[in-house]
């Protein structure tokens, strides 16, 4: 089943492709009247808008020959003496907001190649040996449990190519997997009951009506809930908490939404996106237009935590870059990304590089998209944290030490952005929980066994 | 790093999975003395993505469209099935929302767009709230969706629900959506909970009430919600019986439906419904220009026909699954097996002639495709869906820090079966890949598209390999046979059902069970239809153990 659905298309000259569609950042969204949120909580100054989170994962790890300098430098990565790799360079223009993060290890055990790397840096903990269960939840949900309740979702989970796995765990077998439909991430967050700040209007009726549905559905949920064995309990009570939040959503959208002043409706996504004449899917575009979904879901607090996976792990998709060729059983091929982390004959893996590089480049876009978007005396980008992480750092042999980590807009300040930061062998773990204390989460430890961590890595800090 | 992958392959021993080798024979012993069957708690499963969909169908009528937008159902492993991954993940809050725009959805085809919401109905509202015909509406509905008939208290609670609607929206059908949306919405309906009542019977177990028999039964061999007449049954007491209950299963296989229970399972266990996913089969079209959307659909639906001829229309055994000639194609699939399609439109009946060399399904395109890269064959994939699938024998992960690559083809490694030599040379590599890759270079004639070859880069193909030390095969016509008679693979579809039907992996408790059904299976020459017949009038159907740490019953 294609996850994107059909639908009539409809012209892409969305407000925001104009700002967005070139490098230069200049045109601003209009402002509206009611400028700034009436319980106060967002001033000019940007003090009071809230921080968001995200991750930014691409499948299939960097190269067998690591991505970053030979020598970790301390320059900062404005500085032109700075030891900007081939892999690095697309990122290059977001370079005073953003830090590469070196040298630390995944240090729970790789298992299950690709999995076990997701699980590792994400929620610090392994896979269980024999059923590969996920044990612990992942950063993206320890931060929705403290810093989700106001909004109107509490976390959401994107993809840039059509899989749904899921790299957002809310804890064993409670995946949340990934929407690779612009189109329904757009249904969701801007039809049924949406206005925009200062948009008056009725409020919709039904959403009374839906709510009582709901209150019915929850008291089903709890009288069966008492029948059953403790485990079959917590799923059922994982389902009455999502419904309790479909009401709260209701409730919200009768109110009145958030007034910040970059929110806008983006110009509603093509129900499928063609893919070109070899059968290459359109990631860039894919990639654009859930960058714009994801700046106006920020910029208008419909959530504050996000999840997107660019490509999943093991897939192999064939992205739309130079000439992916390989001779093979003397036949001319077109070569999937995985395939070709194992398989491509030139020991020094020039296609794998090309294939790097394009996701580098994609990264970029969506960070300067981001960083597009005008709140108070910054952008959308400085007030957020963006965590950019793999499955792996060799794909060839799905090693999980040297791992590829890159942070973005450094969390209101409080992070160190503009500078390489080398870990030197430590505990990925650490990073994990520095990132989780930017957050204002407030935790003892972070993972579990060998990825077990009780502290944060002091230099990341601003 | 071979020291640490010997070491993985060891700790997985400890939990059962092996790959020692010795997993492909089954010595002849006596049999040991097993326990006597203990079941397990009955598990809460939430309806399939396709059992949702049949059901909504038989509850709406068949015009009905079924959003697309479902969470998509997960599998508990690579290999493993939907069935049971229901019975453990939980819905993520995404996938709740989805179940709340799906009730509505359908709820007003169904009330608000039909042409005559009162035909179905079943009445004509007196004034925009007629409670009276709500009741007999929801009274009928509900009975359906629930599976059992509704409390008065929740008869109550739901026309109350349409008459404050109507009300509000001034429209006697509108205000029945919500009461509809209230029924979809429910756990009653998301989920089939098995939980029973102590029975008078056994000490200690649990019976399931005929209402949960029933909708077991009705998800097994129909996979769909029970119909009016097997609820009529459970009510007139029926199912009490064994002679009952037999009459009513017989009937059940009868039914047309019963086929499209066949399909539901089959697609499970061969995980066919992968090949309706077109990011999931991906086939270079550089050098595949047969290759096109449409071939992932048509060859599934080539392997659940020959299924459905097999079982119901032949009633033949489980063997020839395996062995035979005759299957059913389009023009799509005709095109890739270079023959001449068999019909003008649509399938038709096709036998291959014995000295094509296609046998069974590990012929047909569906597992071919599936289990290749995108422009070349793996002996490797096909082997380990052959062990996990057909064999029901778990194969470990590679182990971390292992290059995987194969050496490109050479002139002095023209074949897959020089590349993949290193896997048997290997120790760390030849204690799994032994029992994968000479199982999959059997079907070596078949490249990535399934179509047939005898050369790979002008050299000639060996297909032959074995199933295990003793057991030797020349190509794939004869690895057919040898499956067809492995003991292994026909008790890997009793088991494969048994978990299919009970939504749970088996323990060891309940061995004695699947030996029963696996006796009888053999003893009925492998007929399905009558495994069928034999698991659901089993004891390992109708008990469950009660919940484990239960909290006490509110009700």
């Amino acid at each position: 089943m294609s996850v994107i659905r059909k639908k009539p298309t409809f012209g892409r000259r969305s407000l925001l492709r104009g700002i967005l569609g070139g490098a230069a950042v200049g045109v601003s969204l209009p402002i509206l009247e009611i400028a700034m949120n009436e319980s106060g909580t967002a001033f000019a100054d940007g003090s009071g808008f809230p921080t968001r989170y995200m991750t930014w994962f691409w499948g299939n790890g960097v190269h067998p020959v690591g991505w970053g300098p030979d020598t970790p430098s301390a320059l900062p990565l404005t500085d032109p003496a700075f030891p900007w790799t081939d892999l690095w360079e697309p990122l290059r223009r977001l370079a005073p907001k953003l830090s590469f993060v070196t040298g630390f290890d995944v240090k729970t055990p790789g298992q299950y190649p690709h999995d076990s790397g997701i699980a590792g840096i994400l929620s610090g903990a392994p896979l269980t040996a024999d059923a590969k269960i996920w044990q612990r939840p992942t950063i993206d949900q320890i931060i929705a449990d403290e810093i989700g309740g106001e909004t109107l979702y509490k976390s959401l989970h994107l993809a840039g190519t059509d899989f749904t796995k899921a790299i957002a765990h809310r804890g064993p077998n409670d995946r949340l997997p990934s929407e690779p439909s612009p189109l329904a991430i757009y249904e969701q967050l801007f039809t049924a009951g949406f206005r925009l700040p200062g948009e008056g209007g009725v409020v919709d009726p039904s959403l009374a009506l839906r709510r009582s549905v709901l209150d019915a559905v929850a008291d089903d949920s709890r009288r069966m809930q008492a029948r059953l064995g403790r485990a079959d309990q917590r799923r059922l009570d994982q389902h009455f908490t999502a419904i309790r939040e479909i009401e709260l959503r209701l409730r919200r959208l009768e109110e009145d939404p958030p007034n910040y002043a970059a929110c806008a409706r983006p110009e509603m996504p093509p129900g499928e996106l063609p893919p070109d004449e070899r059968g290459r899917p359109d990631t860039d575009e894919h990639n654009r237009l859930m960058a714009e979904l994801t700046a106006m879901a920020f910029a208008c607090d419909q959530t504050r935590v996000i999840t997107y996976m660019l490509s999943p792990p093991v897939s192999d998709v064939v992205f739309p870059v130079g000439d992916l060729d390989v001779i093979d059983d003397g036949n001319r091929l077109l070569k999937g990304h995985h395939d070709l982390t194992h398989n491509e004959p030139d020991p020094a893996m020039p296609k794998v590089r090309e294939i790097v590089i394009y996701i580098m480049e994609r990264l970029a876009t969506y960070m300067e998209i981001l960083d597009s978007v005008p709140e108070g005396d910054g952008t959308l980008l400085d007030h957020s944290l963006v965590l950019g992480t793999s499955d792996s750092s060799n794909p060839r042999l799905h090693s999980l030490e040297y791992y590829p980590i890159v942070l973005f807009g450094g969390a209101d300040g409080k992070l160190k952005m503009n500078a390489q930061i080398d870990g030197s062998r430590d505990n990925a773990s650490r990073v994990m929980m520095t990132l989780l204390r930017a957050m204002g989460v407030d935790r003892a430890t972070f993972g579990m066994d060998a990825g077990l961590v009780n502290d944060g890595y002091g230099d990341l800090e601003a | 790093m071979t020291t640490s992958a010997r070491a993985l392959c060891a700790g997985l021993l400890l939990v059962g999975l092996g790959c020692d080798g010795s997993i492909g024979m089954r010595e002849p012993q006596p049999e040991p003395e097993q326990p006597a069957f203990e079941p397990q708690p009955g598990p809460l499963r939430r309806l399939t993505a396709t059992e949702y969909r049949n059901t909504v169908r038989d509850l709406f009528g068949p015009d009905i469209v079924v959003p697309s937008s479902l969470e998509e159902d997960q599998r508990p492993d690579e290999h493993g099935l939907v069935a049971v991954g229901v019975s453990t993940f939980s819905v993520s809050s995404a996938g709740v929302q989805k179940y709340e725009d799906a009730a509505y959805s359908l709820a007003e085809q169904a009330l608000v767009q039909a042409e005559d919401p009162a035909a179905f109905v079943g009445c004509t509202p007196g004034g925009t709230v007629d409670g009276a015909c709500a009741s007999r509406f929801l009274e009928r509905f509900g009975r359906r969706a629930w599976r059992r008939p509704l409390s008065p208290a929740e008869r109550d609670r739901l026309v109350a629900i349409a008459d404050d609607a109507a009300e509000r929206t001034g429209d006697f059908h509108q205000g029945l959506v919500y009461a509809v949306a209230t029924v979809l919405q429910s756990p009653n309906f998301v989920f089939r909970a098995e939980v029973g009542k102590p029975s008078p019977t056994r000490a200690g177990w649990n019976e399931l009430t005929d209402y949960e028999l029933a909708t077991r039964l009705s998800y097994l061999l129909w996979s769909t919600t029970p119909d009016d007449a097997l609820l009529d049954a459970v009510a007139a007491g029926d199912l009490t019986t064994p002679a009952g209950l037999e009459a009513e299963v017989r009937r059940m296989l009868e039914d047309p439906k019963a086929r499209q229970g066949l399909r539901a399972f089959f697609d499970d266990m061969l995980i066919l419904d992968k090949l309706l996913e077109t990011s999931e089969i991906q086939k270079d079209p550089t050098v595949f220009l047969h290759y096109n959307a449409e071939v992932g659909p048509s060859a599934r639906e080539e392997t659940l026909r020959f299924l459905e001829d097999l079982v119901f229309e032949r009633e033949g055994s489980w063997g020839e699954a395996f062995t035979s000639r005759r299957t059913f194609i389009d023009r799509t699939l005709a095109s890739i097996y270079a023959v001449p399609a068999p019909a003008r439109e649509g399938f038709g009946a096709y036998e291959f002639p014995a000295e094509a060399g296609r046998r069974g399904i590990l012929g047909h395109v569906s597992f071919l495709i599936a289990n290749s890269n995108r422009a070349t064959s793996s002996a490797t994939k096909r082997g380990a869906y052959i062990r996990q699938v057909l064999l029901c024998q778990p194969i470990p992960p590679p182990p971390p820090d292992v290059d995987t690559a194969l050496e490109p083809s050479s002139p002095s490694a023209p074949t897959l079966r020089d590349r993949v030599a290193r896997h048997l040379q290997d120790p760390t590599c030849a204690s799994c890949h032994q029992l994968m890759d000479p199982l999959g270079l059997g079907l070596e004639n078949f490249d990535a598209l399934g179509r047939w070859r005898t050369t790979e880069n002008d050299v000639t193909i060996d297909p032959s390999g074995y199933l295990n030390d003793g057991v030797a095969f020349d190509d794939a016509a004869g690895l057919a046979e040898v499956l067809a008679d492995s003991d292994l693979a026909h008790d890997c579809l009793v088991r494969t059902l048994y978990r299919y039907g009970t939504g749970h992996h088996e323990v060891a408790s309940e061995s004695a069970a699947l030996r029963d059904l696996q006796r009888s299976f053999e003893a009925s020459d492998l007929n399905v239809k009558a495994l069928l017949l034999a698991l659901a009038t089993s004891d390992a159907l109708r008990f469950v153990l009660p919940p484990s740490d239960a909290a006490e019953v509110m009700e």
